[in-house]
């Protein structure tokens, strides 16, 4: 029955190799590692030594099984319906569903120790399955999350539900109805928001997810840093701010046409009708008169970088939040000659600071030769190598640069290849991640490009590429796709973390033996062997032979063997999968 | 499936923010006039085979940002570019002033050789006009550049502006002025060029004819 079921397990979810897969349990709020270190001890002293034996003969037998993975040739679809794989995958099922139950029954006992390192949340997908699902399942009493599968434990016989099919999927699976749920997450950020001093982390986790509608724009103001989370001093603080905006625009205003400021005023303005020019509520003089004085107002204080194409864009997410506030359906049409003059300023003023918050974290993004953007491109090139060298291949053999799409990705933050109402649920997730904008974009940008992996590969010559890239078609997107690339975004942050730790830790030895010096700069992960004295691995080093991107998945799960023995196991699991990609790339 | 083309030229749009660029390229691939343009990130990409004087070529046109920040991006495009339609807004003598400025950028940064373009656009404005046809081909001529005015809005000599510059190109391949083969020329051969056209094309360079412009 186990093994039926893990064969299962490897067949759907191995159905497009090396392809992201959908990771359910990650649209959870990101871990916090302050929490973790105890709940590792306490984890490895009650795991490592039931499973050693067990752990060992798995890696052997995987290690036998897939001696042959690197042959030209390798056949995919055999690959992974070989007996050893199945008999293989049904000890990793068992053993990692077993897991999950005893750390979820523990997670149950103190809650307060729920919160884990960012190492601990595993990298591969399926780990971090299993571990956020101990995490959904402690949450699932206060409903704060979505995630549609928080009612099933035993992950390994649980189904995986198809993209498209969603929705349905969770009528199907007896989760509640979609209102009740909702009306649920609502009344949590509620209360949290009424509460005399709003829990900010309570808060962040709860948005990770998505903000409902009607608490969005206090949300936002909160999550931003632009309202303080003491219920009493919130009133003071904006009615402050919004004074001290208007007091900028009385003192700077006037100066938009002295010819110091002519240029960027100029720019601003024939920028401003181009902003959302499909959206009509953007096409209205007052709006537009809006946003020209945010943005002169910004530019002027931020000399640094002034105004640069694209801030513009920035405003909008915030604009139409806080304009929601006041209009119940339809705000793109919206005429905002309905609206009382009070109501506007304040709207204005509040877009004119989060969005002034949210450039603060990102202004080397738009500062000279706007060295955010590069290093950023850069490291997604980066990242990308590692996890899907097959798509950057591609690129370089049809001489695509990552500056040629991504640069507009990274400048105006995925707002021009997202729906604005994407961009806005985009947004609840970034504020609520730790240098949300400046940062885990890069993740989402890395899931976004892979989203599209098989049109990129079909695309077989320099102009396709490019016009695919530069016009994806995201125009049918919803929350749904977004939850999903932040879930997988999510999985990749973790990832590039562990890899980090592996290097740091020190219970991996790093060789620097000359012979292969030449490769120290590509790929330093190459010559990690850890474990060895653990009498873990056999020798030679298994994992010399493989290219980085393999390295790296398998070195975050290598680093946790080191300390907790349950992942070691889902390291095999996990390993297969790259390595059945690794043979079909050989093959091609 | 790649399309057969004798040769690939590739090409820059370039001048002022606002002056139409993208929508003079949108003009020339789509034939219609984009009525929501948004102002250009950085750089975009559009491509499109023309017929010039029997020879097919493929247009590769890096349409640029024409704001100044984003100059460090836009300028790493201007290496290899063949020919370049430079482009500013009849109505404001703003965009007219800094034509100098986008044109040493497109000589110093592509190559002394590359073929320019200079089209006064938003013709179809000429109510608001700013600069006379005059001065400014008093300036293209001072400058060695072809002239056009172009309305991106109903397409006059949008077509012919990228024509242009490619049959001049052409004409200098002809001639032996310009070597497709050197590094960084911005022309690269097709399928159906290589096959063909390297031996005659190595015969007209012994008896290099008079340049068309």
């Amino acid at each position: 029955m186990a093994a039926e079921n893990s064969k299962q397990f490897w067949k759907r979810s191995a159905k497009l190799p090396g392809s992201i897969q959908p990771v359910y349990g990650a649209q959870h709020p990101p871990l916090d590692p302050r929490l973790s270190k105890n709940f590792i001890k306490e984890r490895s002293k009650v795991n490592t030594v039931p499973l050693k034996n067990k752990k060992a003969s798995s890696f052997h037998e995987f290690a036998r099984n897939t001696s042959d993975a690197w042959d030209i040739g390798d056949d995919e679809e055999e690959d992974f319906s070989s007996p050893s794989f199945q008999t293989l995958n049904s000890k990793v099922a068992l053993a990692t569903a077993a897991q999950v139950l005893e750390n979820h029954s523990k997670l149950r006992v103190k809650p307060e120790r729920s919160q884990s390192t960012s190492c601990e949340v595993p990298a591969s997908y399926k780990v971090l399955k299993s571990s956020s699902d101990a995490q959904l399942s402690r949450n699932a009493s206060d409903t704060c999350l979505r995630n549609p599968l928080h009612k099933q434990q035993s992950l390994p016989l649980r189904p995986i539900i198809p993209l498209v099919a969603r929705i349905s999927d969770q009528n199907a699976s007896g989760a509640p109805p979609m209102t009740v749920r909702e009306k649920t997450r609502l009344e949590k950020f509620r209360q949290l928001l009424s509460s005399h001093n709003t829990d900010l982390d309570e808060l962040r986790k709860c948005s990770w997810p998505g903000v409902p509608r009607e608490v969005r724009p206090v949300t936002w103001r909160l999550l931003s840093g632009y309202l303080p989370a003491n219920t009493e001093r919130r009133k003071l603080t904006l009615q402050r701010k919004r004074e001290e905006y208007f007091g900028f625009i009385e003192q700077y205003y006037d100066s938009r046409n002295e010819e110091h400021h002519q240029d960027t005023y100029r720019q601003i303005h024939i920028d401003i009708p181009r902003t959302n020019p499909l959206i009509p509520l953007f096409q209205q003089p007052l709006v537009q008169e809006i946003f020209e004085r945010i943005l002169f107002i910004w530019a002027i204080r931020h000399p640094a970088s002034g105004y640069v194409q694209g801030i513009n864009d920035l405003v909008t997410p915030f604009f139409v939040v806080f304009l929601s506030e006041y209009v119940e359906e339809d705000v793109e049409n919206f005429d905002v000659t309905n609206l009382s003059q009070d109501r506007l300023r304040s709207i204005e003023a509040d877009s004119f600071w989060c969005m002034s918050k949210l450039l603060d974290g990102i202004q080397d993004n738009y500062t000279f030769a706007q060295p955010g953007i590069q290093r950023k491109v850069k490291a997604l090139e980066e990242l990308v190598s590692r996890i899907d060298e097959q798509v950057h291949n591609h690129f370089r053999r049809y001489e695509v640069e990552y500056l040629q799409f991504a640069f507009r990705w990274m400048n105006n933050l995925l707002m021009r290849e997202l729906p604005l109402r994407c961009t806005i649920r985009l947004w609840d997730t970034y504020q609520s991640e730790p240098e949300g904008f400046s940062h885990f974009h890069l993740y989402v940008c890395a899931a976004f490009l892979i989203k599209w992996r098989k049109e990129i590969l079909d695309e077989e010559d320099f102009q396709g590429l490019l016009m695919l890239l530069q016009n994806l078609p995201t125009i049918h997107w919803g929350n749904e796709e977004i939850g999903l690339l932040l879930a997988e975004a999510y999985r990749l942050k973790y990832l590039c973390a562990c890899a980090r730790s592996v290097l740091a830790s020190p219970s991996v030895r790093v060789q620097t033996g000359p012979t292969r010096c030449d490769q120290v700069d590509k790929c330093p992960l190459r010559r990690i062997r850890v474990g060895r004295e653990k009498g873990l691995f056999t020798s030679p080093n298994p994992f010399s032979m493989m290219t980085h991107s393999k390295i790296l998945c398998v070195n975050c799960v290598i680093m946790y063997m080191g300390k907790v023995v349950q992942i070691y196991v889902l390291f095999v699991a996990d390993m297969s999968l790259y390595l059945y990609r690794a043979s079909r790339v050989n093959a091609s | 499936m790649a399309e057969t083309y004798d040769f690939l030229f590739k090409f820059l749009v370039i001048g002022s923010a606002g002056t139409g660029k993208s929508c003079l390229l949108h003009q020339f691939i789509e034939n219609k006039f984009k009525q929501d343009s948004n102002h250009t990130i950085g750089v975009e990409f559009g491509s499109r085979v023309v017929n010039v004087g029997g020879k097919t070529v493929k247009l590769q046109i890096w349409d640029t940002a024409g704001q100044e920040r984003f100059r460090s991006v836009t300028r790493s495009y201007y290496r290899g570019a063949a020919g370049a339609l430079l482009v500013y807004d009849i109505t404001s003598r703003e965009t007219y002033n800094s034509l100098a400025a986008w044109l040493t950028d497109a000589r110093t940064l592509a190559s002394p050789n590359i073929v320019v373009i200079l089209c006064g656009n938003k013709k179809d404005l000429d109510p608001e006009r700013e600069v006379t046809f005059l001065e400014a081909s008093r300036f293209a001529q001072e400058n060695e550049l072809m002239f056009l005015e172009t309305s991106a809005l109903t397409g006059e000599n949008v077509e012919e502006a990228f024509l242009k510059c490619a049959r001049t190109i052409l004409n200098k391949i002809d001639s032996g002025e310009l070597d497709p083969e050197r590094m960084g020329s911005g022309i690269q051969y097709g399928d159906a060029s290589l096959r063909q056209l390297r031996q005659p094309r190595s015969a007209q360079a012994v008896t290099p004819q008079p340049c068309g412009c």
